[in-house]
């Protein structure tokens, strides 16, 4: 079985793996005729990240069968690092060989870089992925969420968000003093607020920062879904594809 | 005197090694540390052995010093692995060999060369009993030391839950008469060896078993001796006599749980750390993939254990928990402290650097330094982190399965958060 994928831009691809890299060093691509997706966690278990690209966001596309493709992300992010903007990549792999290879073709068409790339082999791990429900969600400006995060990270290593119908609001104390960034639901920032009571939760900062920081380079806007206590949903939506992740929260008498 | 030992290591010659462990990195690292006496790692390895003749040279004293002269005292040292059979089942088994000279590590390893190749790694695979590789070493030269590694390990030790025996007898047969001490390793700390009585005439040893020379693994755990002189024949005396003029002081040790053995748990299925009555109760199977459990040395002593978790024997050698200082500064400014990245970044460097500049050494900066002083040079979070350590107030999720332990500041988090602690995604399945 084989897989062959040829996507316009290079540079767009570097930042969906630094989005998955976000939470993860590592993960399995699962390959197929409808395109590729990825489910993969932090260590720790705190946060988890779900991706998918559909066939359609791609030139090119081939993939005969189902094909789990395992890599070290922040390896082949490496690889990726000096891609300039107009350059395309064509990915391929062949299931005997267990090689990723990778061909940047810069906007000229007149310089091929050529890489192969050892994959990882795959082992399956337990599903932990919670069913959820949440009581409200908010659409709102990714940079907003960015900069909000910035400033309690000033102070604390962790952050209260808090959705209520009128507002969201980030908040953070530490022993110097204390930060709230509040958005109105009339204000630039928010697109959309839908929640019927007030709902929160505290999150370790160092989590949301390297997801919120790798979303916001792949979407202004972000969606969070939240009910109290309960892990956070946050979205960017990408073109024909999907990008989510869940992050833990910190609870009383965990 | 007092004297820092870091007695366990490897050169650059052993698998999985960094190329940075040459003498002059030893040297420079073990100086920030605070040590005094490293073991020279892998000396039965003829190039490193070379290498080792080339920099060091002997101190009228009786020790190792490198011949460009810094403080740093070095005695032969290497780890072997054994593999025999016992009851129908292959044994795996790693010793710590310390000599009284260079001469005698060449003479040893020639003699070990006729049960395993001494020049492919430096830490050699021999086919032969451990009862007949004691008899060798000591028949060589009646000053050498010889003792089980890291004994709860699963892997490669002597009560390890994969491939270990149950009594040290068992192991050794009569040359028993020659064990003097053991090496708890860092899943274990001398509480938990504590509880096997048969282990209590035993002098407890901690060193790092470090691959590489930075701070953060080199003396991670270690021996502070009591010596007349910075000699061999102290340290002998230290470990094997026990005397008045010549002891074990203490011993330095991480908190068992930054052990990768600590708990039980299946890495690659993201399953741990099992704490052990839950790693108990799945019959020590992988609930993913139905293999069996990497057992945690916490349920191996549970296993072989005849005395109450607590109890603590009369006459017990003293310890210390201490944790590198630079997971320490890397968590108290908000990096992965579990990060080699991180630990060795230019931040972590800086703050690092400055302090050991001002205080002497790194088991000063933790042991010693006024808090004030330290909150003035690294910033308030870097001192209440080792306020923290100096309190025993860190807590630490388990290591399991090859993954480090993680260090949690819980009390911080506790007063600075009111009470709440980060949860996992599987809490909510």
């Amino acid at each position: 079985m084989s897989f062959r994928m040829k996507l316009p831009s290079a540079d767009y691809f570097s930042d969906l793996l630094k989005a998955i890299n976000a939470v993860a060093d590592e993960g399995t691509f699962k390959v197929s005729a409808d395109g590729m997706r990825l489910v993969a966690m932090d260590p720790a278990h705190i946060s988890l990240v779900d991706f998918e690209l559909s066939s359609s966001a791609a030139e090119e596309y081939e993939c005969s069968g189902e094909l789990q493709i395992t890599v070290n992300i922040s390896e082949l992010l490496k690889l990726l690092k000096y891609v300039k903007s107009g350059e395309s990549l064509t990915l391929s792999y062949s299931e005997g060989e267990r090689k990723l290879d990778l061909i940047i073709i810069d906007a000229t068409g007149s310089k091929q870089r050529i890489f192969t790339f050892n994959t990882l082999e795959t082992v399956e791990a337990r599903s932990v992925t919670p069913k959820l429900t949440f009581d409200a969600k908010a659409r709102i400006s990714s940079a907003a969420v960015k900069d909000a995060i910035r400033d309690c990270k000033a102070l604390s290593d962790y952050v209260k968000i808090t959705i209520s119908p009128d507002e969201v609001i980030l908040f953070a104390k530490g022993e110097l003093g204390g930060a709230q960034i509040k958005f109105s639901r009339h204000g630039a920032a928010i697109y959309e607020i839908v929640a019927n009571k007030e709902v929160w939760a505290h999150f370790s900062i160092n989590y949301l920062e390297k997801i919120v920081k790798a979303g916001s380079a792949l979407s202004d806007e972000m969606t969070m879904e939240l009910t109290t206590n309960k892990p956070i949903k946050l979205g960017f939506p990408i073109p024909s594809g999907r990008l989510e992740y869940l992050v833990a929260p910190r609870i009383e008498g965990a | 005197m007092r004297f820092y030992a870091d007695l366990h290591l490897h050169s650059r010659f052993s698998g999985g090694t960094s190329q940075r462990m040459n003498v002059p990195e030893l040297v420079a690292f073990a100086r920030l540390k605070g040590l005094n006496i490293l073991g020279t790692g892998d000396a039965l390895h003829p190039a490193w052995l070379k290498e080792l003749k080339k920099d060091l040279e002997l101190d009228p004293d009786g020790l190792y010093k490198p011949k460009t002269g810094q403080d740093i005292y070095f005695v032969p040292q290497v780890e072997v692995a054994t593999i025999h059979q016992y009851k129908g089942k292959s044994r795996r088994i790693h010793h710590v060999i310390l000599m009284p000279s260079l001469e005698v590590a060449e003479q040893l390893s020639e003699m070990l060369g006729q049960f395993g190749d001494i020049s492919s790694d430096g830490r050699p695979v021999l086919n032969m009993h451990p009862a007949e590789l004691v008899e060798l070493v000591m028949s060589l030269d009646s000053r050498n030391i010889i003792f089980p590694a890291h004994v709860w390990t699963p892997w490669w030790s002597i009560f390890g839950a994969r491939s270990g025996v149950d009594r040290i007898e068992e192991c050794y047969e009569d040359q028993v008469k020659h064990i003097h001490a053991i090496e708890t390793g860092l899943s274990s700390d001398p509480p938990m060896n504590w509880r096997v009585s048969w282990l209590h005439h035993y002098t407890i040893l901690s060193f790092s078993d470090s691959h590489s020379p930075y701070p953060f693994r080199l003396g991670r755990e270690a021996v502070v001796f009591e010596l007349d002189a910075p000699t061999y024949r102290s340290i002998h005396e230290a470990i094997i006599e026990k005397t008045r003029r010549n002891r074990v002081e203490l011993t330095i040790e991480v908190p068992p749980a930054y052990g990768k053995y600590h708990w039980s748990g299946h890495r690659k299925c993201g399953i741990g750390p099992l704490p052990p009555e839950e790693a108990k109760r799945m019959g020590y199977k992988c609930p993913v993939c139905g293999k069996t459990l990497t057992k945690g040395v916490d349920d191996r002593v549970e296993e072989l254990a005849d005395r109450p978790r607590g109890y603590k024997p009369e006459n017990a050698q003293e310890f210390i928990y201490l944790l590198p200082l630079q997971e320490l500064i890397a968590i108290a400014i908000g990096l992965e402290p579990e990060s080699e990245a991180a630990l060795n970044s230019r931040r972590v460097w800086g703050i690092y650097e400055q302090l050991v500049d001002a205080f002497g050494s790194e088991f000063t900066v933790l042991l010693e330094a006024g808090l004030d002083e330290v909150a003035r040079i690294s910033g308030a979070e870097v001192a209440r982190a080792i306020a923290r350590l100096r309190e025993g107030k860190i807590k630490l999720i388990p290591g399991y399965d090859g993954v480090y332990g993680r260090i949690v500041l819980e009390e911080r988090d506790t007063e600075e958060t009111g009470g709440k602690h980060l949860t996992r995604l599987e809490d909510y399945l």
